[in-house]
């Protein structure tokens, strides 16, 4: 059967090899596509955790909150993506650069 | 071991090792583009198991469509290379690391306190698919978790579809995968947010726009 | 314990002026719209008729009451702290008892006289577009002020009314603010009055913390009376290097009282406030220093004379104190060209007067001068009002001369003052009441050195006489010393300007009959039963610890005749008779003149004493060496300089701008919150 353990560990497994991806890449784009990725293991723990509390939220009269929660994280994220991917072109168009470490416009 | 199990494991794997050569083996983007693509899919495939319809479905459209066949075109436009930099200093990579450790201390801190242990996802299809009610019940009312749901500690019978006997909504849910339900949810209680966030998604359109267009000069 | 009746109108008495005053003010402040002349006069006169009538009720029904009783109004709590039984309150409430009444009176009743003055003469003396009513907006809450001062039921609202006099004052005097001179001598009034504020707050907080020790926390008036022996026995003790004695604390109250009322009346440590407070517009000079602010000093110690008669040092040195201001400042009038400094001097001399009575033990005969006072000397200042005006603002005696037969009736009131203010007898209200003062002084064998302060209070009786007699003769008398042309459209002033003044001088000589001492009144062919009235009016709320008044104080009476006969005389003598007699006696005694013409280097004194080492304190070591260097220097360049070192060596290594290293700190930081977060919720 499929416990909430099995589900929590493939959004955790998900999540670090996101996190991992974006701290290590050095690719731009790959960097955002590792964001998407911890972004879908955020997903999945979210539906899981809806499963695993349905019957308190059921109780509480607020059914599908993690679900819809989850929606409204899937808008916000392809907003961020957009926006990212905008700031991602219009850095390559002045840098002339994929890297990661070429884009510290913050640095002191 | 059920058809879902299996499917489930099948896809979990699936998801989890595209993920890994995405983030380790892909030379290219576009390596990268497609071993996500893989994984989003695989994910989206989990979430329609696990009783998240309209999430998974959702999630593959957006995720698994648009936005993956929007890295590609950007990818396409702008060119793939870049990343072949002689490696980082010592500092910053010890800097790193630590990052992925916060991250996978993040994953093993939730993952051990989630009150889930054991218990089994309600909510697929139906109970029989996922075992023998009585022994999902047992589990229940044993797991020190079961204080946290006093709904399912009183009726343990109840506790794999706790939600038919209480809520008329939770009944549309467990009937027709929850998208009617789905449906309420999203245009009922929380309408206000999604008018929000379609205005969030329309300032990002304005926003990549302006960001990404080409000056007059 | 005095009985009390509640009345609810004495709120209205100080609450009509304050609003007309208010009313002006927002007027011209806020609205930026200036009433009409007439609009102003007709409020302010309308407010201040209403306070009078408003008192001569509270004074008809006090009078129908016992003996020692009091109305009291009271409007709400003011201040109430603390929890039962160390509890504090201060009420807004008024108090009309025997001596409130007579101050109330005098201070609305020559208050409106004064107003109705001010408004034909400022009418004649606007210089800037907005002076007439700005000039009634002042002098309405100056008056207001003056009316809580008096009403107040609590030491606390006294103290209120008490800065209010000094802020109104301050604008009074600094009311031309446009020229220099104004606005230093309202800065120095200003800063001189807050040394008195000082001392004030410290003596109520004294009295306050020795009754609440004794159980009884209150400082109402009629209150702390009641609660007297608490102070008995309580002291202070002298740091060692000062010998280690012990004071009484009600010794330490009268003083901070007492150098309260100084600065307040202008006694000897503060006097020179004063002669620069003759900036001041005329009506307001007869306002602040005739009627008022002089009058609020001699009214706390009269209020507190219980206090003064168990703290006999604190008296003597009041006596000493008005004796010592009284002779300087009698001397400083008789040189003094200046013809307001004339009179503001010889109202310092009056006020020492006052002083001496209340420090010698008999507050009554002080309170009664101090009504003597705000009947003659608002004329004396009026008309020198009118002369300044006539002759365009000239202010110089010795540029004057000969006015007086242009505008007779002008002379004639001055003349009624003059005579009540240097205390001729028998008829002139002023004469009565210095003659108890100086029994007084003579009777006061408590007071050290008793017998020289007798001989110089007479002395300036005499001085004043002087004074105040060549004043006149040199302003409204003698050959023409100013140009001739002005000399022309001299004019007796406005009947508006001229009934105020002739009402005041029929005050002065019916006043006497408010406080003729028995002695005098037995002369008369017909039998007069009880003629010093104010005396047993008063006699239930003052505390009078003089020597009981010997029938026969026709000797005390004989000198002090004798000594403003001395003083008068001469002057007429040298001003009238042979003009040129004064030139040479200045340069024969050139040293004493130029001692008294210098102001006897007081001035010197301060100017080297305190305010050059007070400037050059605030200048090298407050200004320079702790605000520069380590206000400045260490606390704020130095944090600014620490902070700026701190991000350039370590700060700035937080954001080395790669993108990776922010996103791995950003999960270290989501580690943390998951942690805390979970734990809480586990501890929950």
């Amino acid at each position: 059967m499929i416990t909430h353990d099995h589900v929590l560990a493939l959004s955790a497994l998900l999540f670090c090899a996101g996190a991992v991806g974006a701290l290590l890449r050095r690719n731009l784009i790959v960097v955002l596509m590792c964001i998407e990725l911890m972004f879908a293991a955020v997903v999945v723990a979210l539906v899981g955790f809806d499963r695993m509390w349905a019957a308190r939220a059921v109780a509480d009269s607020v059914p599908m909150e993690g679900r819809v929660f989850a929606m409204i994280g899937i808008a916000v994220v392809a907003a961020q993506l957009a926006v990212g991917l905008a700031i991602l072109v219009s850095l390559v168009r002045n840098r002339d650069s994929m890297d990661i470490e070429d884009a510290r416009l913050l640095r002191w | 071991m059920s058809a879902e199990v299996l499917l489930f494991d099948v896809l979990a794997a699936l998801a989890v090792f595209s993920a890994a050569a995405m983030v380790i083996v892909a030379r290219t983007a576009v390596a990268a583009a497609t071993a996500l693509l893989a994984c989003l899919t695989a994910v989206s495939g989990i979430l329609v198991l696990i009783g998240g319809e309209l999430v998974g479905v959702v999630h593959l459209i957006v995720h698994g469509g648009a936005v993956t066949v929007l890295l590609l075109m950007i990818v396409l436009l702008v060119g793939a290379e870049g990343g072949r930099r002689p490696a980082s200093r010592v500092r910053d990579t010890a800097f790193k690391l630590l990052g992925c450790g916060a991250a996978v201390g993040i994953a093993l801190v939730v993952v051990h306190t989630a009150p889930g242990t054991g218990v089994p996802v309600s909510g697929v299809e139906s109970g029989a698919t996922i075992g023998p009610g009585a022994a999902s019940a047992a589990a229940t009312a044993l797991h020190p978790a079961a204080a946290l749901h006093p709904a399912a500690a009183l009726h343990p019978a109840a506790a794999l579809h706790p939600a038919a006997a209480l809520h008329p909504a939770a009944a549309l849910d467990t009937i027709s995968g929850g998208h009617r339900a789905m449906g309420l949810a999203l245009f009922r209680s929380h309408l206000l947010p999604l008018q929000v966030l379609s205005l969030l998604l329309l300032s990002a359109v304005v926003g990549s726009v302006a960001l990404a267009g080409r000056r007059a000069d | 314990m005095l009985s009390e009746v509640t009345s609810s109108f004495l709120r209205f008495i100080p609450a009509l002026p304050l609003l007309t005053g208010v009313l002006h003010l927002v007027s011209i402040g806020l609205l930026r719209r200036r009433l009409s002349a007439r609009a102003v006069t007709t409020i302010s006169s309308a407010a201040h008729t209403g306070a009078l009538l408003l008192s001569i009720l509270a004074f008809w029904e006090l009078i129908a009451l016992d003996d020692n009783a009091a109305l009291v109004d009271r409007v709400g709590t003011w201040i109430g702290v603390g929890v039962a039984p160390s509890v504090f309150t201060a009420d807004l409430a008024f108090r009309f008892d025997a001596l409130s009444a007579i101050f109330c009176l005098v201070v609305a009743g020559v208050g409106l006289l004064v107003q109705v003055f001010a408004a034909g003469y400022m009418e004649a003396d606007q210089r800037d577009d907005r002076g007439f009513q700005r000039y009634f907006g002042y002098s309405d809450l100056f008056l207001a002020s003056m009316l809580i001062v008096v009403l107040a039921d609590n030491l606390v609202l006294l103290f209120l009314g008490w800065v209010g006099v000094g802020i109104f004052s301050y604008l009074l005097i600094g009311f031309w603010y446009a020229e220099q001179v104004s606005a230093r001598a309202a800065t120095s009034a200003f800063v001189v009055g807050r040394v008195g504020d000082l001392a004030l707050v410290i003596g109520i907080v004294l009295v306050f913390w020795t009754l609440a020790a004794a159980g009884s926390a209150t400082l109402r008036l009629g209150e702390i009376e009641a609660a007297l022996q608490a102070f008995d026995g309580v002291s202070f003790a002298l740091p060692v290097w000062l010998g280690g004695h012990p004071i009484a604390v009600a010794v330490i109250a009268g003083f901070c009282f007492l150098i309260a009322a100084c600065a307040q009346a202008a006694q000897l440590p503060f006097l020179l406030w004063l002669p620069g407070s003759t900036a001041a517009p005329s009506p307001a000079s007869a306002l602040v220093h005739g009627a008022c602010m002089g009058a609020a000093g001699v009214y706390l110690l009269a209020r507190l004379s219980f206090l003064f008669a168990i703290a006999p040092e604190a008296a003597a040195l009041m006596a000493w104190i008005g004796v010592v201001t009284a002779l300087l400042s009698a001397g400083l009038a008789c040189v003094e060209t200046d013809i307001k400094r004339v009179l503001a001097y010889s109202t310092a001399t009056h006020q020492g007067f006052m002083f001496l009575g209340v420090g010698a033990g008999d507050p009554t005969a002080a309170v009664h001068h101090a009504v003597s006072h705000a009947f003659f000397q608002p004329v004396l200042f009026m008309g020198a009002g009118v002369v300044i005006a006539s002759l365009r603002q000239e202010h110089n005696l010795l540029r004057m001369g000969n006015v007086g037969s242009r505008i007779h009736l002008t002379r004639i009131c001055m003349w009624i003052a003059l005579l009540s203010s240097i205390g001729v007898p028998p008829f002139w209200s002023g004469y009565f009441s210095r003659e108890q003062i100086l029994v007084a002084a003579h009777d006061a064998l408590l007071i050290p050195l008793h017998a020289p302060l007798y001989v110089l209070a007479l002395v300036a009786v005499g001085l004043l006489a002087f004074s105040v007699v060549r004043l006149m003769y040199l302003a409204l008398y003698g050959e023409t010393r100013f140009p001739g042309e002005i000399r022309m459209r001299i004019e007796e002033p406005e009947p508006i300007m001229l009934r105020p003044m002739a009402i005041l001088a029929t005050l002065c000589v019916l006043g006497c009959t408010i406080g003729l001492p028995q002695a005098w009144a037995d002369l008369f062919p017909f039998s007069v039963k009880d003629s010093d009235s104010i005396r047993r009016f008063l006699a239930g709320v003052l505390t009078t610890s003089a020597v009981e008044q010997s029938p026969s104080s026709w000797s005390v009476s004989g000198q002090v005749v004798g000594m403003t006969v001395l003083g008068a005389l001469p002057a007429a003598l040298l001003y009238v008779f042979r003009p040129e007699l004064p030139q040479k006696l200045e340069t024969r005694f050139a040293w004493l003149h130029g001692l008294v013409a210098n102001r006897f280097y007081l001035d010197v004194l301060f100017e080297r004493g305190i305010v050059q080492p007070m400037l050059t304190l605030s200048d090298r070591v407050l200004g320079r060496w702790l605000d520069q260097r380590l206000i400045d220097g260490v606390v704020v360049d130095g944090t600014a300089r620490l902070l700026q070192r701190l991000s350039d060596r370590v700060l700035k290594h937080t954001e080395p701008g790669t993108i990776q290293l922010y996103l791995a700190l950003m999960l270290v930081g989501g580690l943390a919150m998951v942690i805390w977060l979970l734990r809480a919720g586990g501890a929950a």
